[in-house]
């Protein structure tokens, strides 16, 4: 297996009234071919600004982007066109991403038509199998959005992602706004699309327990930074970031006989404007002591299992 | 629900709706004001076209023994301090006006449009540019602006249509900037440029139909406006140089004899009155009928 | 069981306008007992909200209309009193809090201000004492007193909706009624906020309406459980009844399409086929019938009727009537 995306030392800030908002601030991952990477975090931890820096949607302060070996971090023109036919985004919010004045087939057919390479009848026939393969009835080609519920909308909004035959999808939050057994048939189809094209998913959330199902390897943000990242199911039995735990910990189980004991976090997430240099959880971590103040690193603590945090072997004994 | 059909395309049953066009002309329809505006919008149109067929009289013959006579049988809406035909002249100058409120709101709209979407889309220093001027152009008082654009365009039908757009040009792009910019942040917008849509169209295809329909509105509003407009620079002779019998300059005629003859005020304002309702009815129901949510 | 003070009867609630008829609430029998939590769950559209609203008077008007049945709280029927003696019931004995906080709060008055007025209008207008009152509140819910003066915008959304709690909480209400009241929150934060809900609730004996979609919420607060859909009670009993042996098959499904957080293999998720009924059409028989895989002919004829499959476990639908018989 090859690395798809690798992103290096990315930053993204954004210019505010009262400084610089750190929004992304030196995160570096890499996605393998045909894997799922997920992201999670609180509002504002910066992981929606990083899917958005991926696909080119805006461009990073710093740090370098690798897309299948070439640099792909600032592209401009043809090239960004030929980027965004590889690199594709699903949006949150199913019911803002459509334009009102676009019926389905239009929506679907826009990445082709803008692609200036098809004729009128392959576009035709390309937005018929992409209905197909999305499970939207042809029936409704010429239906406004406002008339489909949000599972349909965000099947669309698949579709037209779909459109150009993509390698790599950010999907941010795609399930967010729907129904939980709506939300089932999306993740289905998003499951079956990926083994059915052999495509890449950066997958960004907050809700646990998608990102559990869906990835294969998940990355834990906070305030625009990378706390934790392993594999999927070695970070929900070893988490080793105090705030990792926290926020596993949080998560209202359905097991309603084995309670997990819950930390309750103190305060609220500090602000993203010129933060101190050191760990950005030590204002809300039990465990922090004056060593949390110096920039952290990530630390390989197990196979494939990185931590940033400078006391990672003391809160966690096991690994010391 | 809009009437729906089912057509067959490559052996799939589709929803086939009406073009966009039938649809909004249906909904238009659904709405009883806007049809009225409609139809006296349309009446006024039609007395515009065959104006010379209707007019009993000529408008710009004058008949001084007959001057200043009110409301009669012969003269229904009365006659002028020259004793022209009142009447006639409403009907013929509904050529004039209309043309006039039509045209320059039209170009101004299209101009202020043109410079909005840059500046909404663009933001920025472009955006800086583009809204400073118009502060410029709004902070001088609209009637200053207009006699200086007639003394450096000149007098005339044409000309006073051009010094009239020139003063709605900062209002409509002041307006669909504005639209644009609560509109810029949707998730659609960024999504056309993720689908590899160039700026310029995602301006003509995405920001300007989604914004459009206020401007409509706006639109029809100023055209009132603008007929007053022209009113005022008739009156200090910069506009549309009498004899032609349009509606505001018949009204600044009138406005010496007030007190004594009202009727050569009434009638022209009645007509300016009527122009401006219905196009406000129509306009409503447009912005309505252009809404793809609307269900009817 | 301890006393039954709220006790809505076969209620149903349509909104009406001028091109459509929803039917909103289809029939809805609850009764709540004092000091419990009851959880009302359901999707988008299942017609939780109306229910709160319902019961606290505050249905849209004119659309929103009682076609039948009747609310009974604390032995009235809040429907045959005035306006004026709901509004006494209103904000002092049944509150409500709402899904956002970032609404739910004037803009440009001090927190602690929204908080003493609420206070003061049941009271007595006694204006020192509810001033007295804001600030106790406030420290209640962690908020320290010398935030008083602040206004909602210099609050974080966690910190708003501890004021709307603590404005909700004030007049030591014997019902509150909690519309998704951390859906809008971040999990950490909806951790804080659950936890200083329970305490307040136990500490004060208040009895609670728990409307959310989330299961995992339901299963941290609440005592019984309520299942939505269409506009109808689908399924209810205690906690451990609806989670340990569901029994509707939409009350499986709704378990089947969650994503397990269990260490287990991360097998498919099962979805519920199709779509939520149009409340303007809704389909006949059994509401659920289209979506339900063990759908009968029977089910799209007759409407069940409810059946207690154990003590206090009640489930609308023929096939366990069926398995009854």
């Amino acid at each position: 297996m090859s690395a798809l995306v690798e992103i290096t030392d990315l930053k993204k800030y954004f210019k505010s009234p009262k400084g610089m908002v750190h929004a992304v601030d030196g995160v570096t991952m890499s996605i393998e071919k045909g894997s799922t990477m997920g992201v999670v975090g609180e509002s504002g931890c910066g992981k929606s600004t990083l899917g958005r820096v991926l696909i080119q949607m805006l461009a990073p302060t710093g740090g370098k982007l690798l897309f299948d070996g070439e640099d792909v971090t600032n592209l401009k023109g043809q090239a960004l066109r030929d980027y965004h036919s590889r690199a594709q985004f699903i949006f949150q919010d199913p019911y803002s991403s459509l334009d009102p004045r676009y019926t389905v087939e239009q929506a679907i057919a826009e990445p082709l038509i803008n692609a200036r390479k098809f004729s009128r009848i392959e576009i035709e026939k390309k937005t018929t199998e992409l209905m197909d393969m999305v499970g939207v009835a042809q029936r409704l080609r010429q239906s406004y959005p406002h008339e489909l519920d949000g599972g349909r909308r965000q099947r669309v909004v698949i579709a037209r992602a779909l459109a150009l035959d993509p390698e790599f999808i950010v999907c941010d939050e795609p399930v967010s706004a729907l129904d939980v057994s709506i939300q089932a048939q999306v993740l289905n189809l998003l499951e079956d699309l990926q083994k059915e094209r052999n495509l890449t998913y950066m997958f960004i959330t907050h809700d646990m327990s998608v990102v559990k199902h869906i990835s294969d390897n998940i990355s834990v943000m906070y305030l625009g930074q990378l706390v934790e990242t392993s594999e999927s199911r070695e970070l929900f039995v070893h988490s080793y970031h105090p705030y990792t735990k926290a926020l596993l910990s949080a998560i209202p189980s359905t097991d309603i006989h084995h309670r997990m004991n819950r930390i309750v976090l103190k305060g609220e997430i500090t602000s993203p404007i010129n933060p101190p240099p050191g760990c950005r959880f030590a204002a809300r971590c039990p465990y922090a002591t004056d060593k949390c103040r110096e920039p952290q690193k990530l630390e390989e603590v197990a196979p494939n299992h990185f931590v940033s945090c400078c006391r990672v072997r003391e809160v966690n004994p096991e690994l010391a | 629900m809009a009437k729906v059909k089912t057509v067959t395309i490559d052996g799939h049953e589709v929803i086939r709706r009406q073009s966009q066009l039938v649809a909004v002309w249906r909904r238009l329809l659904m709405s009883p004001s806007a049809v009225i505006g409609m139809v006296v919008f349309g009446l006024l149109v039609l007395v515009a076209i065959l104006a010379p067929v209707i007019a009993p009289y000529e408008y710009a013959k004058i008949d001084i023994l007959n001057a200043n006579q009110g409301p009669s049988l012969q003269h229904i809406c009365g006659t002028d301090n020259v004793g022209r035909d009142i009447f006639s002249r409403l009907i013929i100058g509904a050529r004039y006006s209309l043309t006039l409120g039509l045209c320059s709101t039209l170009l101004g709209t299209i101009i202020g449009m043109f410079f909005g979407a840059l500046a909404g889309y663009f933001g920025g220093t472009v955006d800086e540019i583009i809204m400073r001027a118009t502060d410029i152009i709004q902070s001088i008082p609209g009637m200053v602006l207009n006699v200086a654009m007639a003394c450096v365009i000149g007098t005339g039908f044409w000309q006073c249509i051009l010094v009239l757009s020139i003063g709605g040009i900062s209002g409509a792009a002041r307006m669909l900037r504005a639209q644009i910019l609560s509109i810029r942040d949707m998730e659609y917008i960024e999504a056309a440029a993720v689908t590899n849509c160039s700026p310029g169209k995602t301006i003509l295809k995405h920001l300007i139909p989604n914004a459009f329909s206020a401007q409509i509105v706006g639109m029809t509003m100023s055209i009132g406006g603008n007929i007053m407009a022209a009113a005022s620079l008739a009156y200090l002779g910069l506009g549309v140089a009498p004899p032609t019998p349009e509606w505001g300059a018949m009204l600044s005629e009138g406005r010496d004899y007030l007190a004594k003859y009202p009727w050569m005020c009434i009638f022209p304002g009645v007509m300016i009155m009527i122009t401006v309702l219905s196009l406000n009815l129509f306009g409503d129901g447009l912005r309505d009928a252009l809404d793809p949510k609307q269900k009817k | 069981m301890s006393e039954k003070f709220l006790s809505v009867k076969n209620l149903h609630v349509h909104y009406v306008t001028s091109d459509a008829d929803v039917s909103a609430v289809n029939g809805i029998s609850l009764d709540l007992y004092k000091g419990r939590t009851l959880g009302l769950v359901g999707e988008t559209g299942a017609g939780k909200t109306t229910v709160a609203r319902t019961i606290l008077g505050i249905l849209p008007k004119p659309a929103g209309r009682i076609t039948d049945g009747e609310v009974i709280f604390e032995g009235q029927d809040i429907y045959k009193l005035t306006e004026p003696q709901m509004q006494k019931i209103r904000g002092s004995k049944i509150t409500m809090i709402f899904q956002d906080p970032m609404t739910a709060l004037n803009p440009v008055m001090t927190v602690g201000d929204q908080i003493a007025e609420v206070v003061e209008l049941h009271n007595g207008g006694d204006r020192a004492a509810a001033k007295k009152r804001a600030v106790e509140m406030l420290e209640t819910v962690g908020i320290p007193a010398e935030r008083y003066v602040e206004y909602p915008h210099q609050f974080s959304g966690g910190m708003k909706q501890r004021v709307v709690i603590a404005i909700a909480l004030a007049c030591n209400p014997t019902l509150l009624l909690a519309d998704e009241p951390t859906t809008a929150l971040d999990v950490t934060i909806q951790a804080q906020v659950l936890e200083l809900m329970k305490k307040l609730n136990s500490e004060n004996d208040t009895s609670m309406i728990l409307i959310t979609h989330d299961l995992g919420v339901v299963a941290e607060m609440c005592d019984d459980v309520a299942i939505m859909y269409a506009g109808q009670i689908v399924e209810k009993g205690s906690l451990e009844d609806i989670f340990d042996h569901p029994q509707h098959p939409y009350t499986e499904g709704l378990f089947g399409a969650l994503p397990s957080m269990k260490d287990d293999e991360d097998d498919r998720l099962k979805p519920i086929a199709g779509m939520p009924p149009d409340p303007t059409d809704l389909p006949s028989g059994c509401y659920f019938h289209p979506r339900c895989p063990y759908a009968t002919e029977q089910c799209s004829k007759e409407a069940p009727c409810v059946n207690e499959v154990a003590p206090g476990h009640l489930v609308q639908c023929h096939l366990r009537t069926r398995r009854e018989a």
